[in-house]
């Protein structure tokens, strides 16, 4: 059996890439990849802890979050497409409205 | 058999979603103004469940959910500050195309947070958070054909999606760390997070993610632009619901579940919830958009009710519950009241590019006087002017946290308190001392029904504070059962 | 890093590792061979794109239409409720001491809610590929 602590590991790196990206990157796109690499590491975790655990629930949970995520992306993608309809463009330098 | 009477108001609500989709849809464009009608009757039936069976206690579907006067308490806030920004928006969705796409999310987002208030395990928690959000996500950006307003859905889509993923996260440690998602579960399991560093890791992530939704000070930055580019009863809505669902979450969360390593975690609490205010307030001085400068004291409204994890007696708790109950009022009020002065400036087709500009609010109370005596009280209430909400459930909270020993936190809250009046006063002086340019608006009703039922609101417990006292107590009972 | 390597799990992966060497010397070996084997002419025709037998016309990187991706959506949301299903099925089956008849209500309230946004869709014109 594969020790804990290396899903543990990958899961800690894909979070950290992902965060990573969503600081650094300017498209939005790529940044919603970024949020979905975040949770799918959260996902990772929660499986490889309810393995462990022997307990269902993690499993459960990880069907769950995956399904948010499908609708967050929904959305997300359905207000980039807004944007881009309106400029042209979903690089969020542009995005200088509302500032103070 | 679960006692499905219990669960009735969520059920109302859901349905009520449903419906107005489908008659929304089948109806054709004519005539959607009905479905305000319907959502607010919702609404109504709703509230009154919940009132009828406010001292109800139970736990439901294998121990998931939980009835009981903290979920009670909140689904009541949350449900009046629905009902207002559903009153509100009969006139906002007025010969709109997507009437009943606005109210079922209205609708569903008022069903996500009142699950999240009577969760009783971290996966009802999270999806009911989430539900929530997403609808909230397609509320801010509702005017799509409003470059301002899908700008600030799409900066609160991004915030909100990183603070799931760290939410996800935190949560994910605890369950490894813990073996369960039961609240009450993880409560008896503490000992293995208080002798382990996963647990401070758990916290870190659990305080960023909530800390978005909350806009505690460095997760604030997206609230000033989501307030300010969203419709105004989206961002009353926002300000005083959505946020109220984070609070009670982490409420549920930290002293509930996590109370054994509070000593973590009320430390980082004391330091963002001072830096919040102060930056909240200071910030908010400077703001000409009246939009901008709620929403800046909306973070800084957050500094204060954050003051509750710090100093943890069931007083300070107490006042912490009553706080956002008082906050829900004078917020949404506040927003719907600058609503009102947007429908006037957009009436005039004044050249504005932000039309909740400080300049438009000149003289108002000779154009819109019953919209301008509102606001006015809504500000001085969240500035804690007796007799109103804000200076009952400040008092409770400020009082206590002396009590406490604590009474550094207190001198700057209460110097913070005193900044606030500054820009407060600003916006009443403007309303009244300036002259009007242009005739005398006629309100419009549903606007004014919306004020005077948080005018109403913000009174009731201002001058007569027990009952509301008495259930918050009862709400901060059932947090610190545990302790 | 030695318990790593004198670890059972590295010896658990040596059936990996022989498929990851044998999958990555195949293709250059068949592609060697065809070259070596097969032959070849060299015409104008030959270089043209192939378009299943028809004259190729327009190039090849045109933009979607956005109606695409509203589809895509659509398809991806269903596609993961649809995942609720499984679980619910592993339970109904196995003597899990569930009472069915309580798992079935509880399955259709879901699928019900499911055909509202169903509905919202169609209604909405979301799944007419063309709008006139």
């Amino acid at each position: 059996m594969i020790p804990l602590n290396w899903y543990l590991a990958l899961s800690a790196i894909i979070f950290s890439i992902g965060l990573y990206g969503f600081i650094s990157q300017k498209n939005g796109i790529r940044i919603l990849m970024c949020v979905e690499l975040m949770l799918n590491s959260a996902n990772i975790n929660l499986v490889a802890f309810s393995s462990y655990n022997d307990d269902m629930s993690g499993q459960v949970f990880a069907l769950f979050s995956i399904a948010l995520a499908a609708a967050e992306a929904a959305i997300g993608f359905a207000i980039m497409m807004s944007i881009y309809r309106m400029r042209d463009a979903i690089n969020l330098d542009e995005l200088n409205l509302l500032r103070w | 058999m679960v006692d499905l009477m219990l669960l009735a108001p969520e059920i109302i609500i859901a349905l009520t979603g449903l419906i107005v989709l489908m008659i929304g849809i089948f109806m054709g464009s004519s005539s959607k103004n009905v479905l305000g009608y319907i959502a607010t009757a919702g609404f109504l039936a709703a509230l009154a469940m919940v009132i009828g069976n406010f001292s109800a206690s139970a736990l439901m579907f294998s121990d998931t959910l939980s009835v009981d006067p903290l979920s009670q308490f909140f689904k009541l806030v949350f449900l009046v500050v629905a009902l207002i920004v559903s009153v509100a928006s009969i006139k906002y969705t007025e010969d709109n195309t997507d009437t009943e796409i606005f109210y079922a999310l209205v609708l569903f987002a008022t069903f996500g947070m009142m699950f999240v208030a009577s969760a009783n395990d971290l996966m009802v928690l999270f999806v009911a958070f989430e539900l929530a959000s997403i609808a909230t996500y397609a509320l801010a950006g509702f005017e799509k054909k409003n470059p301002r307003s899908v700008e600030a859905s799409m900066k609160y889509l991004l915030m909100g999606a990183l603070s799931a993923a760290l939410l996800l996260m935190g949560i994910s440690f605890v369950y490894g760390a813990t073996g369960t998602t039961s609240i009450p579960g993880i409560a008896q399991n503490m000992e293995v997070l208080t002798s382990n560093a996963i647990g401070l890791l758990a916290i870190v992530l659990l305080i960023a993610g909530f800390g978005f939704k909350i806009a505690l000070v460095p997760f604030h930055m997206w609230a000033p632009d989501t307030y300010q580019g969203s419709p105004s009863v989206v961002s009353a809505l926002l300000a005083a619901g959505s946020k109220k669902m984070a609070f009670v979450a982490a409420f549920k969360v930290f002293i509930v579940a996590l109370l054994a390593i509070q000593a973590d975690w009320r430390m980082a609490f004391a330091v963002l919830s001072v830096v919040t205010m102060t930056y909240g307030n200071v910030v908010a001085l400077s703001q000409r958009s009246v939009k901008r400068m709620l929403a800046y004291s909306s973070v800084a409204q957050a500094g204060y009710i954050s003051m509750a994890f710090v100093v943890l007696t069931p007083m300070a708790l107490t006042g912490g519950i009553l706080y956002t109950l008082a906050h829900g009022f004078m917020k949404a009020g506040a927003f719907i009241a600058t609503a009102a002065v947007v429908y006037m400036v957009i009436k005039e087709k004044r050249d504005t590019e932000i039309p909740d500009h400080l300049d438009n609010f000149k003289g108002l109370g000779k154009k819109m006087p019953i919209t301008a005596l509102c606001l006015t009280v809504f500000v001085l209430a969240l500035a804690g002017i007796p007799p109103t909400a804000g200076y009952m459930s400040k008092f409770i909270l400020f009082s206590s946290t002396i009590q406490s020993g604590m009474v550094w936190l207190a001198v700057i809250a209460i110097l913070n308190s005193a900044l606030s009046l500054y820009y407060y006063a600003r916006l009443v002086r403007y309303m009244y001392a300036m002259p009007h340019e242009g005739e005398k608006v006629s309100e419009p009703v549903p606007y004014v029904a919306a004020l005077l039922i948080s005018l109403v609101g913000v009174l009731a417990i201002g001058l007569w504070p027990e009952p509301f006292v008495e259930i918050a107590m009862q709400a901060a009972s059932v947090l610190v059962g545990g302790m | 890093m030695s318990g790593i390597v004198n670890s059972d799990i590295v010896y658990s992966y040596i059936p990996v590792a022989v498929f990851l060497v044998v999958a990555l010397l195949m293709p250059p070996m068949t592609m060697l061979i065809v070259k070596l084997l097969s032959p070849r002419s060299t015409g104008a025709e030959k270089y043209s794109t192939y378009e299943s037998g028809s004259v190729p016309t327009g190039p090849a990187r045109i933009q979607f239409n956005v109606e695409y991706y509203l589809y895509a959506i659509a398809f991806v949301l269903f596609d993961i409720e649809v995942l609720f299903l499984y679980p619910w099925a592993m339970i109904y089956r196995g003597n899990t001491g569930v009472d069915t008849t309580v798992a079935v209500v509880e399955m259709l309230v879901f699928i019900f809610v499911l055909l509202f946004g169903y509905a919202f869709l169609w209604k909405k014109g979301a799944l007419k590929w063309m709008k006139n």
